[in-house]
């Protein structure tokens, strides 16, 4: 993994621990060693979580593009 | 809402940025006067049901608005904007911040720099929003959460049906 990143050893272990204390990947131990998994119920709460700031945009938005075209109606 | 104009969001947690792009069925004059006018901005920058009230706004670098964001129980959320660099009908830049109701900022803040571009009958605005402190972003999306999550399903329904009705 630490190749494939172009990485040391210590930095992936570094993300992984932080990937693992958010809960975006499980691990599970087999043996001597750990595998993790990618946790995508998570990830789909973050991404609802993100959904949420969005929309405060989206209907901001909305709310400027029936201004807008009221403004073009009174022209 | 099948107006087809594009709407794109990120965060980019590592470089503490946030990135909104969003295409306007108007001309660049109104899309500009709708983001630097104070009478203009109180129509549609807070998220209903809340309302937004501009104390005063001076649009001019060094300038400043400051202006509310009230819930519908009557409280404020007062913020200050301090317009840095602005290019008429290009691009403007604004350090904004949150305050107490004498003006008084409450650090950190955030940089705001919005470009607008006009193509046909059409213009696209392109925000980016960098907050120095992860705290603030955070407090940020927060607030932005808070709000979202306030809006019952019934009133955003109603928001959209509105809408619909008027286009």
């Amino acid at each position: 993994m630490a190749e494939k990143f172009d990485m040391s050893r210590q930095a992936v272990s570094k993300h992984i621990k932080v990937l693992h204390e958010c809960e975006l990947i499980k691990p599970e131990q087999s043996g001597r060693e750990i595998y993790y998994h990618f946790n995508a119920k998570k990830m789909q709460e973050f991404d609802h979580w993100i959904a949420q700031f969005r929309q405060k945009w989206e209907i901001q938005f909305n709310q400027l593009d029936e201004l807008l075209s009221t403004i073009k109606d009174k022209k | 809402m099948s107006n087809n104009l594009l709407f794109d969001f990120n965060v980019d947690a590592e470089a503490k940025t946030v990135y909104i792009t969003r295409e306007f069925n108007a001309s660049l004059t109104l899309v500009w006067d709708a983001f630097t006018r104070a009478e203009l901005l109180d129509q549609w920058v807070a998220p209903a049901p809340m309302r937004a009230k501009t104390r005063y706004m001076n649009f001019s670098v060094g300038g400043r608005r400051f202006y509310a964001m009230i819930s519908p129980d009557g409280q404020a959320r007062w913020s200050v904007q301090k317009y840095t660099s602005i290019n008429a009908k290009t691009n403007f830049k604004v350090f904004s911040c949150f305050a107490d109701e004498d003006e008084t900022l409450q650090l950190p803040g955030s940089d705001w720099d919005y470009t607008f571009i006009e193509h046909g009958e059409k213009t696209t605005v392109m925000i980016t929003v960098y907050n120095d402190s992860r705290d603030r972003l955070q407090k940020m999306i927060e607030m932005g959460f808070k709000i979202g999550f306030t809006l019952t399903l019934q009133n955003l329904e109603d928001l959209l049906a509105t809408l619909s009705q008027k286009i």
